[in-house]
């Protein structure tokens, strides 16, 4: 078990500095942004001054190597836009993503799986055929559109949230259950099949048969049906979690995603450095937390 | 429809005619039937500008899926039949691949290059082709130990005859339930992208703009914002029901 974890963390360290690096090359390609922030009439001498004043003027791997130095002592460099830390920045944002991505998967998970459970109970009936259609339509909708269609219709005609901004649980709600509904419909689909798998299953029909109570029924079955719920539901929480860009902008929700659409237009390389890695940092560190809760839930794993 | 969208479209998608902006579609009060789905807010046709979105979709989307399924399935090839030191390299390169934030990736593309389809379609591909990877190579390592690759093994066949003649025949129906699956994928991307402005550059029509535009007009006119959208959907979700319907015609034990 310590080996497989061992292992895991390895890899997820090899996926990070990976990604580092690619987003690093890919936006010093894109340009200087001292044109961005010295007057129209600076002089070569200003510019060059000021790209030294920002350490623009080194060879790249010497960026770099500055770059992976204060990244390990958990310093994201100072934004040039708002001549702030950045780690200032993320750590103010941050909170708001992580507040909407968690409503987000609590919806998702919650009515996912109580609408998956109910339609493998009752399988080949009615409830099952709303909640299969249901699944369909679910993961067929994009999110941005959802959105939209929510402020027309829950903040703009009827009034009853608001549109945009933060502030109360209310303002969570619509951008909250637009990016929940795509691993709402994934998480009930799933979860309808590995409980009708789990159903089937010769020791469940055996429990049935003695005639044990319907409440330890439903926990085994559950128990049993849970493995690759928890799987998707791990991959769908760090999706979640980059699907908040553009739910965010719809909204004008004040999280990293936000932070970093704007930055990218300023050119502000630090910020979206530093979001690109905290995105992928969590995603990364949940997808770890899914394979080792796996190996906790089903022993043929540990190996 | 997207295909022979040039020849169908009622009006020219990107002509602006102020003094009918903002009409309804015809069957509802104050539309003509000149306009049969109304017009926007520069007074662009309606059904024009969404036949010439389908068309930008489906080229992207096609891209995408040939792009991606084609690299995926050779790394599968590769890392599923060679094994070894490369399977472990060419996994970890898909992991990575799988935890890449493709829409902050796009964004850095586009602000390098400008906004085209082209860095639409790579950024798409760049991500797409890692489930093909996974999916194809734990099928080959299952194939890979059955008597008939085994018996050409033996024979004295070589890795490339193999996987041409033996492997690559028995992946063909994952293929194509991934690659129609990522179809509907890369379509609802393509709309994200050109959403945010950096897909398909106004004033060619494209859904995610036309979504991104009607933001403005959400209580004058409803059906900026409903018909693009539904048009995306409904295309997303017969992708959707024939990706499901091609995996259990694939596979029997998943009928039910």
């Amino acid at each position: 078990m310590v080996r497989y974890v061992l292992q895991r963390l390895l890899q997820a360290a090899i996926v990070l500095v990976v990604v580092v690096t690619i987003v690093f090359v890919l936006e010093r390609l894109s340009g200087s942004p001292v044109d961005l922030l010295v007057s129209s009439r600076a002089t070569a001498a200003d510019i060059t001054a000021m790209s030294k004043y920002l350490g623009l003027e080194d060879p790249i791997y010497v960026q770099y190597g500055r770059y992976l130095l204060r990244l390990a002592q958990g310093d994201f460099g100072e934004s040039f836009s708002y001549r702030a830390p950045v780690r200032d920045l993320i750590v103010n944002a941050f909170p708001y993503t992580a507040a909407l991505a968690v409503a987000a998967f609590i919806f998702a998970s919650v009515v996912g799986v109580t609408l998956g459970t109910l339609a493998a109970v009752r399988s080949g009936g009615r409830v099952d055929a709303v909640v299969r259609g249901f699944g369909f339509i679910g993961q067929s909708v994009p999110s941005f559109w959802l959105a939209i269609i929510f402020v027309m219709i829950f903040a703009v005609k009827l009034g009853w949230l608001p549109a945009f901004g933060s502030g109360g649980v209310d303002h969570l709600i619509l951008p909250a259950v637009a990016l929940g509904a795509f691993p709402m419909a994934a998480i009930s689909r799933l979860t309808r099949s590995a409980t009708l798998d789990a159903l089937r299953a010769d020791h469940m029909l055996f429990e049935r048969s003695k005639g044990v109570s319907p409440s330890v029924f439903l926990s085994h079955l559950l128990r049993n049906a849970s493995l690759p719920v928890i799987t998707l539901s791990g991959i769908q929480l760090g999706e979640l979690l980059s699907g908040t860009i553009i739910v965010e902008t719809i909204f004008a929700w004040p999280g990293v995603g936000q932070l970093a659409i704007q930055a990218l237009s300023t050119r502000d390389y630090n910020i979206v450095q530093a979001v690109v890695l905290v995105q992928t940092a969590t995603f990364v560190l949940l997808n770890l937390l899914v394979d080792i809760s796996y190996g906790w839930l089903d022993p043929r794993v540990r190996t | 429809m997207g295909a022979i969208g040039p020849f169908f479209t009622p009006h020219d998608p990107t002509r602006v005619d102020l003094a009918n902006n903002l009409l309804p579609p015809a069957f509802f009060p104050g539309g003509v039937w000149t306009y049969p789905l109304g017009t926007d807010q520069l007074g662009r046709d309606m059904l024009s500008r969404l036949i010439g979105g389908a068309r930008v979709s489906l080229l992207v989307a096609l891209v995408v899926v040939l792009v991606s399924g084609a690299f995926g399935t050779t790394i599968a090839m590769l890392s599923g039949y060679l094994g070894g030191r490369l399977d472990s390299f060419l996994m970890r390169l898909t992991d990575a691949a799988l935890a890449f934030p493709f829409l902050l990736v796009a964004i850095v593309l586009a602000g390098i290059f400008g906004p085209s389809i082209q860095i639409v379609i790579l950024t798409i591909a760049l991500v797409g082709w890692a489930s093909y990877a996974r999916v194809i190579r734990s099928e080959v390592l299952s194939l890979k130990t059955r008597d008939f690759v085994t018996m050409a093994s033996v024979m004295g066949a070589g890795p490339a005859w193999i996987i041409r003649r033996h492997l690559l025949p028995n992946v063909t129906g994952s293929i194509v339930v991934l690659a129609t699956l990522q179809l509907g994928r890369a379509i609802v991307s393509e709309a994200a992208l050109s959403f945010l402005g950096i897909g398909v550059r106004p004033p060619a029509p494209s859904w995610g703009g036309m979504l991104s535009d009607s933001q403005q007009y959400l209580i004058a006119a409803w059906w900026l914002p409903t018909l693009p959208g539904l048009a995306l959907s409904l295309t997303v979700l017969s992708s959707n029901l024939m990706g499901d319907w091609l995996r259990k015609l694939n596979d029997p034990t998943q009928r039910h």
